[in-house]
């Protein structure tokens, strides 16, 4: 073999080997491009309709998280756009925009809904679709058989209920109870549980009674359940103006000395309802809220991860920060928290895997709100112990967290 | 015993006063165009919320100041409805037959009910009534029930008087019996449709003021009032006063006695089973009125 015909050999076999690293560089480039795609999120929340006050705060929590995720870097190097998608309170609503949400944008994760209704009703859409979902409904008729790949950080309607039926009969000592609750599918899901937790701390119902969302007076459901004489009362309420027309009728009736247990709608929704009832008509009231937004004096609060939250929720929300409310906001924040930190372990998105670390190891990750948990059995992350009863919800120190009912 | 269902009256009749009024602004549009003016929900919510802005410019009103920001909301909102009701009596202009008044009200309803949501945001607005509450039967019951029922008579007599006893009153009413007839005597009709328009922005736009304290001031609360105000029109009577002003109280009766002896989730049923039992046994209504036509 000559030199020339070395040299063809060898320009042959830079060819060769560039053709080959030139495959290479190209069969790898879709895979760096797809890797580096950002990870898309459903916003699937009310922005109109009466539940829009929970999409408001959802919303800010959710944006919040993303804008955070988002400086530090994103997700696996991957930044997460939120697609937005109103389900205007409705049912029918969310599930047209969860299809669309499915099927057009093709989203990799979603938050919402943010009713028991709605999630409901979105369920079999995302199931088949595949699609994880962080919702913030307790409705007790979602589980993961309907459900798989729903989580929730609200607590579900029971463990709210064994809260609120155990701080009147264990704390209150009360031996007759009264429920009245809104027609939500959440309050009217927990009726059944709340009694029999009743029962056990040795109380018996007087009566039950509901009103519709946002009406204007509960006179007669108040007079209904007075003539049972129960010496303290259920009251789930959802809206700022519900809880305000029942104390201002209780008050009308000269009945508001009553002992009053609220769900965790009610910690939320109080400073909203002083604005049509008296501040001193809350004194007998007592909610349910998550440990982190908690204190007993003596405590060292004033860097607690929920007080922190709050600052750098003020500091995203300048001029809107005084129409939010951060309890909302807090857990809509944990849930994306969570669902990055199972995108980040397990490498992506895939639906299973995602379930499967969340229901695993949803108690690593640290969170603002409470220590959260799941499990096969149950995909409700705010379990009975994250829940803790607070007394009179308008009482908040000076960094705004409610005084639990058990301290010492 | 007896109390209980004395406050349960007096407030199922404040409450229903408040639908009697929306039945009576509906009949006077109805009576002058033979129009169902859907926006005017949103209007009476509009009223409600000049009392939200006008007690957090003044802070606690006066009576008499109060009296006196009643009487702008209401020439508020009938300068508004008498604009809304020129642009849905519009396209009207060349046949009495279209239909487009129901896509301009519901439209305008449901602009109305935007803006509100962009204003205002999601939450509802609360107001405080200025007056002191009402012992009665041995309980309180908030003035605005009572403000509700004595505003619901006065306009009653009003529309009466207005509507028998002047002249533009009476040819509206004629417009009523006969559109067509009305307009070959002579009579201005538009203008008269437009004034109809603005009465009936007067009685929402009091009525929102007045009861603010105990409705739903939310971009999204329009329609249950405009429900409740339908349902008292079919059963009263449609374009009778009369009518509406005892539908509607039995009306807001009828939901609270359901509420307290049966249960609150029977609430709206009691309502939607008196209106099928007006429509099946007398479709004209309590008070209304049948009449011959040529076919």
């Amino acid at each position: 073999m000559g030199l020339k015909n070395k040299s063809v050999v060898k320009a042959g076999h830079v060819k060769l080997m560039s053709a080959v690293a030139l495959s290479a560089v190209m069969a790898a480039a879709p895979s760096m491009a797809q890797t580096k795609e950002p990870i898309k999120l459903g916003l699937l929340i009310a922005l109109t309709g009466g539940d829009a006050i929970n999409g408001l705060n959802g919303g800010a929590g959710v944006r919040l998280a993303v804008d955070e995720i988002n400086k530090a870097g994103g997700v696996l190097g991957r930044q997460i756009v939120i697609v937005s998608a109103d389900d205007q309170s409705d049912p029918t609503a969310a599930v047209n925009e969860a299809r669309r949400l499915a099927t057009q944008e093709k989203v990799d994760f979603i938050f919402g809904p943010q009713a028991s209704q709605r999630t409901l009703a979105v369920l079999p859409v995302l199931t088949a679709a595949k699609i994880p979902q962080i919702s913030t409904s307790g409705s007790l008729d979602i589980n993961p058989k309907i459900g798989p790949y729903n989580f929730s950080t609200q607590s579900n309607a029971a463990d709210q209920g064994y809260h609120m039926a155990h701080y009147l009969t264990d704390v209150m000592k009360a031996k007759k109870v009264s429920i009245l609750t809104d027609n939500g599918a959440q309050a009217l899901s927990a009726v059944p549980y709340i009694k029999k937790e009743l029962e056990k701390g040795g109380a018996t119902v007087t009566a039950t009674q509901e009103f519709p969302f946002r009406s204007e007076d509960k006179t007669a459901q108040l007079l209904s359940l007075k003539a049972g004489n129960p010496d303290a009362m259920i009251l789930w309420t959802n809206t700022p103006e519900d809880l305000g027309v029942v104390l201002n009728n209780m008050a009308d009736m000269g009945w508001d000395g009553l002992p009053i247990s609220g769900p965790n709608a009610t910690v939320m929704q109080a400073a909203g309802a002083a604005k049509i009832a008296d501040k001193a008509l809350f004194t007998k009231v007592a909610g349910v809220a998550y440990r982190g937004w908690t204190y007993c004096p003596g405590e060292d609060v004033a860097n607690s991860p929920y007080v922190k939250f709050k600052e750098r929720l003020k500091a995203a929300n300048p001029d809107k920060y005084k129409d939010l409310l951060p309890t909302i906001s807090s857990y809509a924040y944990d849930g994306i928290m969570i669902m990055k930190a199972a995108i980040e372990a397990t490498g992506g998105t895939d639906p299973e895997k995602l379930k499967t670390w969340i229901e695993g190891n949803a108690d690593k990750v640290a969170t603002v709100s409470g220590p959260m948990k799941a499990s096969a059995e149950s995909h409700f992350l705010a379990g009975r112990d994250v829940m803790t009863p607070i007394l009179d919800p308008l009482m908040t120190n000076e960094q705004g967290l409610f005084k639990r009912a058990d301290c010492k | 015993m007896w109390q209980e269902y004395a406050i349960i009256l007096v407030r199922g009749i404040g409450l229903g006063s408040v639908y009697a009024l929306m039945a009576m602004s509906f009949n006077i549009v109805k009576v002058s165009s033979g129009i169902l003016n859907f926006a005017q929900g949103n209007m009476l919510v509009l009223g409600g919320m000049i009392a939200y802005a006008a007690t957090a410019y003044f802070g606690a009103l006066s009576p008499v100041i109060w009296f006196l920001v009643m009487i702008a909301s209401a020439l508020i909102i009938g300068v508004v409805v008498t604009i809304q009701g020129y642009l849905t009596l519009l396209p009207l202009s060349h046949s009495e037959d279209q239909q487009s008044w129901l896509i301009t009200t519901m439209a305008v309803s449901i602009i109305i009910g935007a803006v509100l949501l962009l204003a205002q945001g999601p939450n509802a607005l609360m107001v405080r009534s200025i007056f002191p509450n009402i012992p009665l039967f041995g309980m309180r019951v908030p003035a605005p029930f009572l403000l509700a029922i004595g505003l619901a008579i006065f306009w009653y007599f009003a529309l009466q008087l207005f509507m028998s006893k002047t002249l533009v009153g009476l040819a509206i009413s004629a417009l009523w019996q006969d559109p067509v007839a009305a307009r070959a005597a002579g009579l201005k009709v538009r203008r008269l449709q437009l004034l109809a328009f603005g009465i009936s922005g007067l009685v929402v736009g009091s009525t929102g003021f007045v009861a603010a304290p105990i409705i739903t001031l939310a971009s999204d609360s329009a329609v249950a009032y405009v429900l409740n105000g339908f349902v008292a029109v079919v059963i009263g009577g449609v374009a009778s006063n009369t009518g509406a002003l005892i539908a509607g109280p039995l009306v807001g009766v009828v939901a609270m006695l359901a509420t307290f002896k049966i249960g609150g989730e029977f609430q709206g049923l009691f309502s939607m089973l008196m209106l099928v039992a007006i429509l099946l046994i007398r479709p004209q209504g309590i008070f209304g009125d049948t009449a011959a036509r040529r076919v």
